[in-house]
Order: structure tokens, then C-alpha cells, then sequence
């Protein structure tokens, strides 16, 4: 998972402050591995908030994607860095 | 007893620069300690009035860092304030069900609303909206009974209060957490204020910028805060062996129906607000023994106020406070905190002075309360409210050992 997430092409260092800010955490905290309900206290509002800023952040749609893999913060990384190179899969044609 | 339960007040709380406690607040109002101060509303300084901003306000301890995100100023305030009543109270006593809130407020989250105007984010709504003081406080205190937040502009917080009393006369809860709260100190709004004429804009002793029923007043005094109070039925708060500082005992309610923003120059609605409210305790204007004035320090207010309690009670009859010349005027804020004051005034048997009255108004044929507290007999006190939009209210309230 680390050695996904090394080289996402700025992303985990974006990533790393806004998951700080939303979850209202240190951002020492904020490690690939945390998971983002049970460790960082996510709620419905948080990820609502992340989907949002994570749009405006690296221009990816988050929101209708399948996200039922994503737990970790290093999945939402990952999903990131893939819904950015475009893999088709991971795109949900019922975005909204 | 028969008929609807008595209600007292068990708690208070309160948030803003006149006093971050009802016992700072109470200092502040018998010492003449204006909270009054020349205040930048922008960052720039380019919006520079007097104001009475909360200094130092921290709602740690009160709001995680989370929660703090989630929630305007003005609604921090309002729970660090509820929190506190709730803590004078001794806690909240009844099941769940059976508790209740009702917040006033007349601006809502306008600092989030403001900062979020084209590019909002998640949180906006939830922010700005003018009830998520009343969430925040029923999420808090296991609120599952009536929950709701009028906005009536300045009277907000005595509706607030005088609704939540309803709610225990009628059996709908046997506690509630009422109040107001604001957080207007925004550029946009001193500005408004200020180019209707209605606020303080200049003044050479900022610390004595709001002067009601003065002959040299110049306007309101504008103000930020939360002031909270828990109500009680009587019965069972007697039966806890609560501390009760002391009894709401009447309620008036009524409209101008007559300008948008000026009060009815002859004091009408403000007349039968306080005659209902009287009527409502079992009492009469005779037996009054102070007012708690709405006292904006605008002329339009100061005299038609005057010429109303002047009808009600006769000329310079019954001592008269007006505590917005050293609170100034928190919109929403001010019924729920003058609420407060009120309950100290009753408990402490004392009316506090006018701060800065030095020359009254010779059209306000009153007995302003100046200098010195003043002693006052046990009995009813009206605390009176007339907003923007013409809405009226007034809450008696009485000691809990008559």
C-alpha cells in the first residue's frame, strides 16, 4: 500500500492536509494506512466533504464512483490516482 | 395547583463582551462597565465603528475542533452559553422526551454565509442555517422533544423565551433550554446598519457609544453573544430541590402592523404587549417594581418606548434600566440576554443603572435607573423587546418566593 502510494504524482501530498482539515485530525495522523471511519472518525458529512474538495483538488469525480473498496486513506489515493489516469473501470457511469 | 404549570428558571448562561458568566455580565451592569470598544469589522480596518465584540472567545472544551467546523460563531456561542444554564441547572432532569429547546436568532450563521457567498462549500447550509443553534443544543442535551429557532430580529430571544414557557404551560416538555444568540460583527452588516442610520457610526468615547433614552444618543451599539436560560415546570423542579433564581410568570406577544422598521410612534403594539404580558402573570402595572427596557439608544425606539411605558405605568412611576448602554445590541441576542438580567434583577432585588445616562431626553418621561444599582421590592419585572417587522414581546418574571 505505501509503495502504491509513493509515487501518486502529488496527490498524497494534497491529499494529506485536506484529509487533516476535513476529519478535524493532526495530519500526523493522516497515514496510508489509517482507515478513515474507524481511525479518523469520518462521518457521512467528512466524506461528502472530501468527494467535494477532492473535485476542486485533482479534478476527479468522486461521487458515484464505486467506492466499496475504499477504506483506507491510501484507497482513496489510489482511487484518485487512477480515476485521474482515466482507467475506465473505476469510473461510474452513474455519476452524481 | 390547577390550571398551567408555573415555570421557573433553574439555569443561566451567557457568552458575550459585556460578560462571559451571568456573574461578569452582572458586574459589568452594576459598575457601569460598557462592553462598548472601537472595533475593526474587517481585516483591512476599513470598517471601524464602536462595537461589542466577545474578546478572547475560545469554545474549547465546549465544541471539539470538529464540531467547531461545523458551526458558525454565532452557534459556538450559543452552545458554550446553553451548556453553562444547563450546568447551573444541576442538569436536565426529565427524560429525553420531555425536554425541549428554542433558540432565537436574527441573523443566523452571516459570518459563514458571507465567507461562503460563491464558492460554498459542504457545510454552508448547515452553517448558515438559522436553527442549527437548536440542533447543536438538542444533540448535546438528548433533546427529543419540540426542538425549533424563531426569528423575530431584535425580539428573537424573548420569543424564544416566552415560547418555551408555552410549551410548559401546555404539556408539550417539562424542560427547556431557551435563548438567543448572534454573531453579526461582520463588515457587510456594520455597513447596512450604519447607512440606515440606525447605528452608532462615530463616537469620540467608543466605551459610552450606546446611550439609550440619552438626549445624545446616536444610535444602536452593535453586539455579538448567546445568552441561554433553562425553564422549568415549578412543581418538579421544587420536587429536585433545584435552586430556582426565580419565576417566569407572564408573556405578551403582538405586532405594529405598521413600518417596516419604525416602531408605531405612539408606542401602541408596545402598549398592548406589555398589558398582555402583565395580564398573562395575574399582575398589574401597578404592582410592577422595574422594567428592563428594549432601550436601543435609536430616537425611534427610546421614544416610542418612553410614551408606551409611560401608558402602561404613568409618568416617571416604576425605575426603568436600559442594559443595551453597557451589553449594546445583540439582534437575537438581546431578549434572551435582558431575560437574564432580568432573573438577577429579581434575585438580586436590585435594578441595575443606565450606564453613560448623563442627560435624559427630556421627551422620555421616565425613571431611569442611573449611577447606582437600585434597590427594588420583591414583585413582577418586565423585560421588553420590540423589533424590526414590528414583533413585540415582553416576559414577566417574578421571585420564586411570592
Amino acid at each position: 500500500m505505501e509503495a502504491e502510494c509513493r509515487d501518486t504524482g502529488g496527490v498524497w501530498e494534497a491529499l494529506r492536509p485536506l484529509c487533516a482539515q476535513v476529519m478535524s485530525v493532526p495530519q500526523e495522523a493522516v497515514v496510508p494506512q489509517a482507515r478513515l471511519v474507524a481511525d479518523l472518525g469520518a462521518d457521512s458529512l467528512d466524506i461528502t466533504e472530501l468527494e467535494a474538495a477532492s473535485e476542486e483538488l485533482f479534478g476527479v469525480t468522486l461521487r458515484g464512483t464505486d467506492k466499496s473498496a475504499v477504506a483506507t486513506v491510501g484507497d482513496v489515493a489510489e482511487l484518485i490516482v487512477r480515476l485521474r489516469a482515466g482507467t475506465p473501470d473505476a469510473h461510474s457511469t452513474l455519476a452524481r | 395547583m390547577t390550571g398551567p404549570h408555573a415555570v421557573a428558571v433553574t439555569g443561566l448562561g451567557v457568552r458575550c463582551g459585556a460578560g462571559a458568566t451571568p456573574e461578569e455580565l452582572w458586574e459589568s451592569l452594576v459598575r457601569c462597565r460598557s462592553a462598548s470598544t472601537l472595533h475593526a469589522f474587517d481585516d483591512e480596518g476599513t470598517v471601524v465603528h464602536p462595537a461589542c465584540p466577545m474578546p478572547r472567545f475560545d469554545p474549547a472544551g465546549y465544541l471539539t475542533v470538529k464540531e467547531m467546523r461545523r458551526a458558525d460563531r454565532s452557534v459556538q456561542l450559543a452552545l458554550c452559553a446553553a451548556a453553562d444554564a444547563v450546568e447551573d441547572a444541576g442538569g436536565l432532569h426529565v427524560p429525553s422526551r420531555r425536554r425541549a429547546v428554542v433558540t432565537g436568532t436574527g441573523y443566523g450563521g452571516v459570518i459563514s454565509q458571507e465567507s461562503g457567498i460563491g464558492h460554498p462549500d459542504v457545510l454552508y447550509a448547515p452553517r448558515l442555517m438559522h436553527n442549527a443553534g437548536a440542533y447543536w443544543i438538542s444533540d448535546r442535551f438528548g433533546v427529543t422533544g419540540p426542538s425549533l429557532t424563531i426569528s423575530t430580529a431584535c425580539a428573537s430571544g424573548t420569543h424564544a423565551v416566552g415560547e418555551a414557557m408555552q410549551m410548559i404551560r401546555a404539556g408539550s416538555a417539562d424542560v427547556v433550554v431557551a435563548g438567543g444568540h448572534d454573531s453579526p460583527l461582520t463588515a457587510t452588516t456594520a455597513l447596512a446598519f450604519g447607512r440606515a442610520g440606525a447605528m452608532v457610526t462615530e463616537c469620540e468615547d467608543p466605551a459610552a457609544a450606546s446611550r439609550p433614552f440619552d438626549a445624545g444618543r446616536q444610535g444602536f451599539v452593535l453586539a455579538e453573544g448567546a445568552a441561554f436560560l433553562v425553564l422549568e415546570r415549578l412543581d418538579l423542579a421544587r420536587a429536585r430541590g433545584a435552586r430556582i433564581h426565580a419565576t417566569l410568570t407572564g408573556y405578551g406577544r403582538t405586532s405594529d402592523a405598521h413600518h417596516l422598521t419604525a416602531p408605531h410612534p405612539d408606542g401602541l403594539g408596545a402598549v398592548a404587549c406589555m398589558e398582555l404580558a402583565l395580564a398573562d402573570a395575574g399582575t398589574t402595572a401597578d404592582a410592577v417594581t422595574h422594567v428592563n427596557a428594549h432601550g436601543t439608544g435609536t430616537e425611534l425606539n427610546d421614544l416610542a418606548e418612553a410614551r408606551a411605558i409611560a401608558t402602561v405605568f404613568g409618568s416617571r412611576k416604576v425605575p426603568v434600566t436600559a442594559p443595551k448602554a453597557v451589553t449594546g445590541h445583540g439582534l437575537g441576542l438581546a431578549g434572551a440576554l435582558e431575560a437574564v438580567i432580568t432573573v438577577m434583577s429579581v434575585r438580586e432585588g436590585l435594578a441595575p443603572p443606565t450606564a453613560h445616562l448623563t442627560r435624559l431626553d427630556p421627551r422620555c418621561e421616565l425613571d431611569l435607573v442611573t449611577g447606582e444599582p437600585r434597590k427594588i421590592p420583591d414583585g413582577p419585572v418586565i423585560s421588553n423587546s420590540f423589533a424590526f417587522g414590528g414583533h413585540n414581546a415582553c416576559v414577566v418574571l417574578d421571585s420564586p418566593h411570592v
